[in-house]
């Protein structure tokens, strides 16, 4: 298995920081310290429940643009990923929605955070928000200004999006990889909240032994068993929330339960 | 009276933090907690000199662009703006060079600094960057949806740059005040470190008798006395600097007698 520096556990559990809507997006509600106090309070929740690492998003503010975010949106993010760096010491991730992968890693490099996720990194996928084109060269270009290795996290034919026309998942994911410059896949279902088909799993992780595969959508305590066999690294988002309901507050109870489970299930594989 | 929300008493003094080469820049080191740690040695250095203001400017990421910068440069100012706010208690301003007006309120709205400077609001001059156009239509427009408190200074013929033709700096500053939505002027020489020409001072002061106006280059001891009858904020970069070197960080020494001289011009 390629080891990755932001993950030495295997398997890593990552929990999201849903950023509250940001300067200039459609739903600010006009104060940034609300926002930081926010993520700081999901950060630290994650981190006192046991997580591995955390990734940062700007997930309030829809609708996205398809392609570079507003230098507005870079700033913001820049400051909620420091104040939370500042806070917690366990690897931090960035990811500009809907697809800013250049920002992503510029907010990276910036803050010393060591990891970025992009949704679309190869080939093109229609969206939400059009068609996204994958970024896979404009990143790579980017990462050359950081001062130590950012890993990249790229999503195969990523949630919320449908392929143009017929695509194979593994040469998708081989392509992502080998082409892309990417250091993991990420696998998810359709949207966000929603379980990943374990038949993309079992023919990517088939035709990618070695490569690192990563959970992108609908991990919970009760599908962990089936998931968990083909995962190295375990994205949390909405399963951590309060209820299990995204918009809500990280809950630490949650976060601690699956986090119990998790090293039992692996010693049980 | 003139009148400026961001400093409490005119004349002020603002320091100019020209920060190392950032990531992505030409020269960039490889090493931003050094960038930083300059950054807010300097601001501290002239907080305690007793400066009203700083501002925090990617003076070494040259050659600049004419457009808009790259994100790791909004990212990394980002960075450098909000430590500098945490270690000191003055107005912080932002220059995203060369004249990327939308990334300096972008960064300044972000870190709660309280106001930006930039170098081309209205007009267009022939640049080392080539042709530079105003950019008030998309700073106004940005200012009001995401920070309308925020103060902005605009040169007006800034320097290293030249009219495209005839162009007379009272009208020019007439209009970047009252169509291009600037809260102060700034009037420099042709160049960093250069002495501002005292006759644009006057037709400028003459223009405008009651807007904020700010040295943009080339104020020092011998030439301060003049410069105040005409200014209300004194923008110091160079001489500030060891030996008046625009690299070596800030000497007190240097700083500390020309803030309070410029403080004992207040009536």
């Amino acid at each position: 298995m390629m080891k990755l520096a932001s993950f030495p556990r295997d398997p890593s559990v990552v929990g999201m920081v849903h950023l509250k809507a940001l300067p200039g997006s459609p739903g600010w509600g006009g104060s940034l310290h609300k926002v930081i106090d926010a993520a700081l309070y999901d950060a630290t929740t994650l981190v006192e429940g046991g997580v591995d690492a955390i990734i940062i998003e700007n997930f309030w503010d829809s609708p996205f643009p398809r392609g570079a975010s507003e230098p507005i949106t870079i700033a913001s993010m820049t400051v909620c990923v420091q104040e939370i760096r500042r806070a917690v010491s366990v690897p931090l991730g960035v990811n500009v929605l809907r697809n800013d992968g250049v920002g992503a890693m510029s907010v990276a490099v910036a803050t010393g955070a060591q990891f970025i996720r992009v949704n679309v990194l190869s080939y093109a996928m229609v969206t939400d928000q059009g068609i996204i084109q994958g970024c896979a060269s404009e990143v790579a270009r980017a990462r050359r200004a950081a001062t130590r290795p950012v890993e990249v996290l790229g999503d195969v034919m990523v949630k919320h999006a449908v392929p143009m026309g017929p695509m194979d998942i593994v040469t998708a994911a081989r392509d992502t990889i080998l082409r892309g410059g990417a250091d993991a896949l990420v696998i998810s279902g359709t949207e966000t909240g929603a379980p990943i088909d374990v038949k993309d799993l079992e023919k990517v992780r088939a035709a990618l032994p070695e490569v690192p595969l990563v959970s992108g959508s609908g991990v919970t305590l009760e599908n962990l068993p089936k998931m968990l066999p083909w995962l190295n690294v375990i994205v949390v988002g909405t399963y951590f929330k309060e209820h299990g309901q995204v918009e809500r507050p990280v809950d630490r109870g949650r976060v601690a339960a699956f986090m119990d489970a998790v090293p039992k299930l692996s010693q049980g594989v | 009276m003139r009148s400026l929300p961001v400093f409490k008493k005119l004349p002020a003094v603002v320091g100019m933090v020209h920060l190392p080469p950032l990531p992505g820049s030409p020269r960039w080191g490889g090493d931003m907690q050094k960038v930083i740690d300059f950054a807010v040695r300097d601001a501290r250095t002239l907080v305690e000199a007793g400066v009203d203001g700083v501002i925090v400017e990617n003076i070494n990421d040259f050659p600049f662009t004419r457009g808009s910068v790259e994100p790791i440069t909004v990212a990394a100012m980002t960075v450098c703006v909000g430590e500098v706010r945490r270690a000191v208690g003055v107005a912080v301003g932002v220059n995203c060079l060369r004249n990327d007006g939308v990334s300096a309120v972008s960064i300044a709205t972000a870190t709660g600094a309280q106001f930006v400077r930039i170098s081309n609001l209205t007009y267009a001059m022939v640049t080392d960057q080539g042709i530079i156009e105003g950019c008030a239509y998309e700073v106004s427009r940005l200012k009001s949806r995401i920070n309308p408190g925020i103060t902005i200074f605009s040169d007006v013929m800034v320097k290293h740059a030249f009219p495209i033709g005839p162009m007379d700096i009272g009208v020019v500053a007439r209009d970047t005040a009252h169509r291009g939505g600037t809260n102060a002027l700034v009037i420099s020489g042709t160049e960093t470190g250069a002495p501002i020409n005292v006759d644009d001072l006057k037709t400028v002061r003459a223009s405008l008798p009651d807007f904020p106006l700010a040295s943009g280059s080339g104020v020092t001891p011998e030439n301060l006395d003049e410069m105040l009858q005409y200014l209300d904020v004194v923008i110091v970069g160079t001489y500030f600097k060891e030996d008046g070197v625009l690299e070596r960080p800030v000497d007190l020494k240097r700083a500390r007698p020309l803030v309070q001289r410029v403080h004992a011009a207040r009536k």
